[in-house]
Parts: C-alpha cells; sequence; structure tokens
C-alpha cells in the first residue's frame, strides 16, 4: 500500500520547496515563477500518470488514537485525477501570476501563498480523515483570504476579502460540529469506512441537525444559495488568484465533498431536496445577477455560480447517473474557467478595463489569447464538442432519470447560462470594432491560458481513450457505473431535445438582453442575503461594543464584582458535588481556643474590611496574621505558624512602607451595601464549602505515604520539610523559580527610578539604632540553625530566608548605610541566581550516579545524614532570602512611622 | 469547633471581598490579603485539624496530623506574600513615586 503511496505524495516535496523560498522567489522573481510553474506541472504530469489502473489506497499515522482521529490520506482514480487538475491548474496559475504581478513587491508572497492554496487543497482531496480534511479545508479558507486581500491597501478589498472569509470560516465551524456528530454517529471518521457503509440505513437515522451543520460547511465553501453573494465579492483579487479560486480550487471544495459523501448521505431524507433547491436557486440567482453584469470578471463568477449550482444539484441527486455527470462536469468547468479567467486578466492588463462593452473585438487584437478564451467560452456555453457540452449533456440525462420537471427546469437554467456565455463570447469577436492595447502582454501571460485549453482538446481528440483510463475510472471511483464511457452522440433522447430547446431559448434570451435600447435592466427579484449578512455583522460589533463598555466600566469594583458572581456559582455547584459526611467536622482541640482567638480575628476582620486610616488598616491586618499563626501553632503545624509569622511581619513592613510613600489613605468610600451584600454571600459560600471541604472522608490519604517513608527514605522527621525538599521538590523548584521571576520584575518596574534615589539618613534615635542592630546580628545565626534542624525539627529553608529577611528589614528600619539599594539590588540577584543554581545542581546531582533526577542522595556518619535533599534546601534558602531583599528594598520608610 | 472556624474563614472572605469591591487604590491589595489567609486557612481546615500531633515522626506509630496541606499551604504563604509584594511594586510605580 505504501509503495504506491509514497511515491505519489513525492511531486508536494517541489511545492514545500516553493513555499519556504521566498528569499529565492524575491531574487529571481521571474525565473523561479516559472520554475514552479514547471515543477507543478511536472508533478501533474506524474499525478495523472498514476491515474490508469490505480487501486484505492489509505495509509495512515496514528494521531489521536484514543478519539479514532488519524492521519490519514487516501488515493482513488477520482482523487488522483481531481489532484492532477489542481496542480495543472495551479501550474498555469503561477505561471500566469510570474507576468500578471512582475513589477509588484508582493510577488513574493502571492507565489508563496498559490503555492500554499494548491498544498491545502490538495490536502482536501486526499485526507481520509474528516478532522485532517477540515484543517486543510480551514487552510484554503484562510490562504483565500490572504490572497483575495492582496490590494489590501483599499478598504474595499479588505471589506470583501472579510466578507468571505467569514461565510466560509462560520460555515467550517459549523461543519467542525457536523464532523464530530457524523463521526460518533457512524462510529468513525474515516472516509473510506463511511463510504464502507452505503446503503445499509445507518444514513437515515443520522440527525438532521447534524446533518444540516456538515452541509452549511460545504455550502458557503462552494457559495450556493443563500451565501452565495461572497464569491462574487471575491473578485477584487487578482486574475490569477480569481482564476485558481474559481476552477479547481476552493469553491470545489465543497462540491468535491458533497459528491465523496454522496453516495451515503443521499439516503438521509433531507439530503437530495435541500440540496437540489439550494443547487437550482443558485443557478436562478446567478443567471438573474449575471444578466445585469458588465463587468467581465464578475460576468464569469456569475457562471462559476451558476456551474456551482449545477454542480451540487448532480451531487445532491447522488445517484449513479449524476456522479457520473458530476465527474465530467467537474472536469470541464476546472478547464474552461481558469483559461477564461486568465485571459480576462490579460485583456485588462492590455486594455486597462473590464468592460465588456469596452473590450468589443478585443479577440483579434490579442490573438493567442482570444483563441484560448473563445475556445473555452464556447466550451462553458456548450456549443461545439468540447467537454463543457458533455457536461451538459450529463447533467441533462441524470436530472431526467430522477424526474422530467425537473430536467426541464435545469434545462431553463442552463438556457439562462448560454445566454450569458453568449453575453460573454459574441463582444469579443465583433469584427467591425478593433480596440488598440496598451501595454504589451509578456508571454507567460500568453501561454498560461493556453495550457488549459491544449488540454481540453486532447481531452476531446483522446476521448474514447481518455474514458477508459482517465475520466471513466475517475467517474467510477466516486460512484458511477463501472464501465462508464462519456460519448457526445446518444440518440434522439428526451435530454438531447431538452437541450436543444434550451439553446433555442438562449439564443432569444440573447437578442432581447442584447438589443442597444433595453436601458437599465429592471432589477428582478434577487434574495438579498448580503444586506442581511452585512446588517447581522455590524449588529454583532455594536452588540459586542455596548458588552465592552458596560463590562469595562472602569470601575475595578464592576470588573471584579463581574468575575466573582460566576465564580461563586461555579462554587455553588461544588455544594452538590458530594455526600456529606458530618464525621468528619469533628475535631480535636475544643470550644475555649475558638473563644480566646475567633473573636480576635473576627474583630480585626471587620476592622480591617472598614478601615479608614493607615494605622488602623495595618494594625488590623497585622492582628489578623498573628491570630492565623496562632491558629496553625494549636492546629499542629508549627511550620507554618512560623512562616506566617516572619511573613506577616515582612509584609506589614513593604505595607507600611508603600502607605507612607504614595500617601494614599486607606479609605474614604462610604458605606456601600451592595458590595456589603456581595462579600455576605461570598463569605456564607465559603463557610459552607469550607464546612464541605471538611464533611468529604478519605479512606487513603495520599500523605500516608509520605509518613511512612520521611524517616526510613529520606532521613528526615519533619514530614512538611521532607514533602517540601523531597517527596514534592520539582513543585518547590518551581515555586522558588517564580518568586526569583517575581523579584526580577518587581526590579524591572523600580530599578531605573530608585537608583538616583539619595541614600537614606541614619536614625535620629540612637537607642532604637542599638537595638535594631543587636537583634539583626542575631537573625542570621537564628536563621542558619532554623535551615540546620528543618529536616527534622520545625523550621527549614522558607522559615530561614524569611528570618533573616526580617533582620534586613530591622536594618532599614533605622536606615543603616550598608542597606543602600543598590548594594540589596545586587545582593538580591546574587542571592536569587545562586539559590537556584544550588538548587538545580542538588537536582541534577544523582544523575551523575546513574539515579533518577532529584533522586536523593545520601552520606551517613552516625547520626549525621547529609544528602542533596539538604542541598536543595539550602538553594531555597538563598532564593527566597534573595527575592524577599529585592522586595524590601523598595519599602525603605524615609520617615519614621 | 469546626463549624465554628468555618464561620471564621467565611467571615474573613467577607471582609476581603467587601475591601476587594472598594473603589480606593489600595482596596484590591487589602481585599486580596485578607483572602489570601482565609483560603491558608481553608485548604489547612480541609486536611482535618488535630491538636498537639505535628507531623514530625519521632516515635513510629504515633497518629500525626496530615503533613499534605500543610506543605502546601506552607509554600502557598510565601507565593502569597510575593504576589502582594509584586502588586505593592505596581502599585508604588503607578502612583508615580
Amino acid at each position: 500500500m505504501t509503495g504506491v503511496f509514497l511515491p505519489a505524495l513525492v511531486p508536494l516535496l517541489p511545492l514545500l520547496v516553493a513555499l519556504f523560498l521566498p528569499a529565492l522567489v524575491r531574487r529571481y522573481p521571474k525565473a523561479s515563477a516559472s520554475g514552479v510553474a514547471v515543477l507543478l506541472g511536472a508533478a501533474a504530469l506524474w499525478m495523472l500518470a498514476l491515474v490508469p489502473g490505480l487501486e484505492a489506497v489509505r495509509i495512515s499515522w496514528p494521531w489521536v488514537p484514543q478519539m479514532g482521529i488519524d492521519l490519514a490520506l487516501r488515493m482513488d482514480p477520482f482523487t488522483a485525477w481531481f489532484a492532477a487538475l489542481v496542480l495543472g491548474l495551479g501550474a498555469c496559475v503561477i505561471l500566469h501570476a510570474g507576468g500578471y504581478l512582475a513589477k509588484s513587491p508582493q510577488l513574493p508572497g502571492v507565489l508563496a501563498g498559490l503555492c500554499g492554496f494548491t498544498l491545502a487543497m490538495l490536502g482536501v482531496i486526499l485526507a481520509d480523515n474528516l478532522y485532517l480534511l477540515f484543517l486543510f479545508w480551514e487552510a484554503t479558507s484562510l490562504l483565500s483570504f490572504l490572497l483575495v486581500g492582496f490590494h489590501h491597501e483599499k478598504e474595499e478589498v479588505r471589506a470583501k476579502a472579510s466578507q468571505a472569509l467569514l461565510v466560509t470560516l462560520a460555515g467550517g465551524a459549523c461543519m467542525l460540529a457536523g464532523i464530530v456528530m457524523i463521526h460518533s454517529h457512524f462510529g468513525t471518521a474515516s472516509i473510506v469506512d463511511l463510504l464502507v457503509r452505503t446503503g445499509d440505513g445507518s444514513a437515515n437515522a443520522l440527525s438532521s441537525g447534524a446533518l444540516l451543520l456538515f452541509l452549511l460547511g460545504a455550502l458557503t465553501k462552494s457559495a450556493q444559495w443563500p451565501f452565495h453573494f461572497w464569491l462574487p465579492n471575491a473578485m477584487v483579487g487578482p486574475a490569477p488568484v480569481s482564476a485558481f479560486l474559481h476552477s479547481a480550487t476552493m469553491v470545489k471544495a465543497g462540491v468535491f465533498l458533497l459528491a465523496t459523501l454522496a453516495p451515503l448521505l443521499s439516503a438521509h431524507p433531507l439530503w437530495t431536496p435541500l440540496l437540489s433547491a439550494c443547487g437550482v436557486l443558485t443557478v436562478v440567482t446567478a443567471v438573474l445577477r449575471g444578466i445585469r453584469e458588465r463587468d467581465l470578471k464578475a460576468l464569469l463568477a456569475c457562471t462559476t455560480l451558476a456551474a456551482l449550482g449545477f454542480l451540487t444539484l448532480l451531487a445532491g441527486m447522488g445517484t449513479p447517473e449524476a456522479l457520473l455527470g458530476f465527474t465530467i462536469f467537474l472536469t470541464a468547468h476546472a478547464l474552461y474557467k481558469a483559461p477564461l479567467f486568465l485571459a480576462a486578466g490579460n485583456l485588462e492588463k492590455a486594455f486597462g478595463t473590464r468592460r465588456i462593452d469596452e473590450l468589443a473585438g478585443a479577440a483579434k487584437c490579442l490573438p493567442w489569447t482570444g483563441v484560448a478564451f473563445v475556445i473555452s467560452g464556447l466550451s462553458l456555453a456548450g456549443l461545439g464538442p468540447l467537454p463543457g457540452l458533455l457536461g451538459k449533456e450529463y447533467l441533462l440525462k441524470a436530472t431526467w432519470v430522477q424526474s422530467p420537471w425537473l430536467a426541464a427546469a435545469v434545462a431553463a437554467a442552463a438556457a439562462g447560462v448560454v445566454g450569458l456565455g453568449l453575453k460573454l463570447l459574441l463582444p469579443m469577436l465583433d469584427w467591425r470594432r478593433r480596440p488598440e492595447p496598451k501595454v504589451a502582454v509578456p508571454w507567460p501571460m500568453k501561454l498560461a491560458p493556453l495550457l488549459p485549453v491544449l488540454g481540453t482538446l486532447v481531452l476531446v481528440i483522446s476521448l474514447p481513450a481518455a474514458n477508459h483510463h482517465f475520466l471513466g475510472a475517475a467517474a467510477a471511483a466516486l460512484g458511477a457505473p463501472e464501465e462508464a464511457a462519456y460519448k457526445f452522440w446518444h440518440g434522439w433522447t428526451p435530454a438531447f431535445m431538452l437541450g436543444m430547446g434550451a439553446l433555442a431559448l438562449a439564443w432569444g434570451v440573447f437578442r432581447v438582453l442584447s438589443r442597444p435600447d433595453h436601458g437599465p435592466v429592471p432589477a428582478p427579484f434577487l434574495p438579498l442575503f448580503e444586506p442581511i449578512f452585512e446588517h447581522a455583522l455590524t449588529a454583532l460589533k455594536q452588540s459586542a461594543k455596548g458588552a465592552g463598555k458596560w463590562l469595562q466600566s472602569g470601575s475595578p469594583g464592576m470588573q471584579i464584582g463581574l468575575m466573582l458572581v460566576p465564580l461563586g456559582l461555579i462554587a455553588l455547584g461544588g455544594l452538590n458535588a458530594a455526600s456529606w459526611n458530618p464525621r468528619g467536622l469533628e475535631s480535636e482541640g475544643g470550644v475555649a481556643v475558638w473563644l480566646l482567638l475567633g473573636p480576635v480575628l473576627a474583630v480585626a476582620a471587620v476592622v480591617a474590611a472598614k478601615a479608614r486610616t493607615t494605622l488602623t488598616l495595618l494594625v488590623s491586618l497585622g492582628f489578623v496574621g498573628m491570630v492565623v499563626a496562632l491558629w496553625f501553632l494549636w492546629f499542629s503545624a508549627p511550620d507554618l505558624a512560623l512562616t506566617q509569622l516572619m511573613a506577616e511581619t515582612l509584609l506589614l513592613f513593604l505595607l507600611a512602607g508603600v502607605l507612607k510613600k504614595t500617601g494614599v489613605e486607606a479609605n474614604r468610600s462610604p458605606f456601600s451595601t451592595g458590595r456589603a451584600l456581595i462579600a455576605l454571600a461570598g463569605g456564607v459560600l465559603v463557610t459552607g464549602l469550607v464546612l464541605k471541604s471538611m464533611s468529604l472522608q478519605w479512606d487513603k490519604p495520599i500523605s500516608a505515604f509520605h509518613i511512612e517513608f520521611s524517616k526510613p527514605a529520606a532521613f528526615g522527621a519533619n514530614v512538611v520539610n521532607v514533602i517540601l525538599v523531597d517527596f514534592r521538590a520539582l513543585d518547590t523548584l518551581g515555586e522558588i523559580l517564580v518568586l526569583a521571576i517575581a523579584a526580577m520584575g518587581a526590579t524591572a518596574a523600580l530599578g531605573a527610578a530608585r537608583r538616583r534615589s539619595p541614600l537614606p539618613h541614619e536614625s535620629d534615635s540612637p537607642w532604637l539604632g542599638v537595638a535594631a542592630r543587636g537583634v539583626a546580628a542575631l537573625t542570621l545565626p537564628v536563621a542558619l540553625w532554623l535551615y540546620w534542624r528543618g529536616h527534622n525539627e520545625p523550621g527549614g529553608g522558607f522559615i530561614a530566608a524569611l528570618v533573616a529577611a526580617t533582620g534586613a528589614g530591622l536594618l532599614l528600619l533605622i536606615r543603616d548605610r550598608r542597606m543602600n539599594p543598590i548594594a540589596l539590588r545586587h545582593a538580591s540577584w546574587k542571592l536569587c541566581l545562586a539559590g537556584l543554581v544550588v538548587a538545580l545542581v542538588s537536582s541534577l546531582l544523582p544523575l551523575t550516579v546513574g539515579k533518577e533526577f532529584f533522586a536523593g542522595l545520601w552520606w551517613h556518619h552516625g547520626d549525621l545524614h547529609l544528602g542533596t535533599p539538604l542541598l536543595f534546601d539550602l538553594g531555597v534558602f538563598l532564593t527566597v532570602l534573595g527575592f524577599a531583599l529585592g522586595f524590601l528594598r523598595h519599602f525603605q520608610p524615609n520617615r519614621p512611622l | 469547633m469546626s463549624v465554628l472556624l468555618a464561620m471564621t474563614i467565611g467571615l474573613l472572605v467577607a471582609a476581603g471581598l467587601y475591601r476587594l469591591l472598594g473603589p480606593g487604590r489600595l482596596d484590591a491589595i487589602v481585599g486580596l490579603i485578607l483572602l489570601g489567609q482565609a483560603v491558608n486557612l481553608g485548604i489547612f481546615a480541609a486536611g482535618r485539624l488535630r491538636h498537639n500531633a505535628p507531623a514530625i515522626v519521632t516515635e513510629p506509630m504515633k497518629p500525626v496530623t496530615d503533613p499534605l496541606p500543610q506543605a502546601l499551604v506552607l509554600t502557598a504563604i510565601v507565593i502569597g506574600f510575593g504576589i502582594i509584594a509584586f502588586l505593592l511594586t505596581l502599585q508604588t510605580r503607578s502612583s508615580g513615586k
């Protein structure tokens, strides 16, 4: 399987090269465009050579195997045939772009965009997994936005490119939802596996919602009514881009997907009516719109819309005959639409206009372009033995089998399209006029439209052979009958008669329309979906603006409140999460301690909430912190009590410094009932959550392991410290890293301003100085002692560092000269760095003796146990000390409190 | 006892929220300090409250309190201190002094 497939992907390699070498493209723009075109052309021929006798193959690599999503590609004669078309037309388009945009500085970008577009389209064609297909699908949307928006300096172009993007992306989002639902319904997201289920009745049971969502993606992409409006608007892109978008890529992705899944999904009762209606309405809209157009490209866009409508109709029928028609119609359309657009680009370049009446007689002034335009136009109109005629014949044939009435309607619609074709062709052939070309057209632009025309002619001449090896095989792979063969003459069938009738009707329509005195064509009933879309978009933007204004009122309270309320609602759900277990609420310690500490905490909290002066605020916050520390101490957490005590001291120190410096009076706002109510509700909710969390029962807490192995495996009796520096040391490493980064951030925010501040003066009070120096001198030894005993008794690196920092804080308080900002800054970052290095070294040391990262290495001598966790704790000590010093230096109180 | 502790934590939260929602420049920071205390106490309480049984295993098989919430809260205190200190820095910076 791989043996066939991988060589088939080789042609994609030059594409990748072209995509990633914008420098080369910039240097040799002309040569590189032609070079890429030659590479793509060779790739197209290679792909084409694969088609005869190709067995359906699939290749996949696991991607998200647990969800059944693979990076899977498939190839059968139809996809290979289509891929060859894409590559071949891509070659022509890139060749043309090299000439058309030769003077544009953005040429490299456009070439890269076109190459990427080719790749994305090939991905859509060859992807087997629907999710993978979706990725490529969205890539085509994004790339077409960039390409259509080529003249992005113009407001109008930006608006139209955005419109195309929004419509196709919105459809794509719906399609993703549809894919998920189809995946869960059929149990597979692989196209090959899905098609195996054809006819087993499972498609009938697919929910209509899923089908609709899925179809929305395909219909928006293929610009089907009522989403048709974006396609004519996308004409603002340069000619080669339009040629590619309209012929083989982008819009063809939608109908391709429809036709691929048609055998399976047409069993669903909604499929055929919905797609037939959309298809017919699209054709009607396109013809009505085309009648009024005088712009060459816009008229061509309308004929594309009509062709897409027919293709959707064929995919909607989903019968073998319809898929037979689909294959030839798709091929014919790709082969005539690309040269038409490329030729239109040449005419625009040469004559500086796109108005059909001004281009009258242009064909004979640019003979090569004219030949390509006329042959392709004949194919479009179905006049003469060209693939376009085959497409229309098989379209009518397939519809006739379905319903003669439908066939009559289609014939009438086709007559309109033929009328449009005549409107395109006849002015060009007007021999009485001879407009003068203003600019010479370079050879790549002349050659590019001729190549697909050459392909068309080869196809027609070699039709019997092409039938067997290429077209027939491709159609059969899509679902048409085996041994399918196309021919022009089927005898005097009803379809043929209808076609003749359509031709007569078309001539009549054209005669009426081309009368010079018919004045402005009356606007017939054209469903105005574009204004609806635009209004909806404007309304959405307005409401977003309104919501933004309301949500971002500039009041912090409002802002925070808006975040808190949903959070509270989520938390409310937590109250019902599990059952209550009153036994968990039992605790030791008695009510006496609460009677002692509870009221103090309650009063301090309320005072802190209402505090109006700096001093009240500081004192009340201090009380809160100290009571919490005492609480920790009472409930068997000496380490926490120590940490809390030290952190609280430092915090108050900082807060006092800020309040003194910024001169902010703590609180002047009046009492607010709303705030109080939110606060009260939050308090009640948290009370409930705390009770709930205490009432939950664990059968076996994780910490049972920690307690059991603390002494024997980690040689430490203080389990809290052992958890921090050994069992969960990686977490701690992350935490000290965060602290170091916070210290650096603070330095970055304030560093420059502080450097110029004068050195602080010594304190006025000599006694305070002596006392503070005495205590500060003690803190370092005490800190080292706390660090050392931490593994077995309350203490450890965190606590030790905070104690040492308090000593530095005392020296700052008396404005000791050694505590100048620059010295502190240096000490801070050096300590942080040293601490991180020590911690990292201690974690990496075990690797040198073949142990795991962070595994403890120990050295024992009697009762003395030394090991890497102790070293790690030293790193923690240094980092936290550096961090604390880094912050303290910002808050030296210049005036006594 | 547990109920009383939970109510105290709730009161701390209420005080913190009231402050947090205030319009003043330092209100948010003071509110966060109070909320931080409440959250630390809450996590601590979720690990069950035991008196006189610190998680220091000097003799085997003696039941001790759950050390894991304590380890979590210990780092939470330091990190919380770091956050508040950073906010204070930004406050100083934005007040331009």
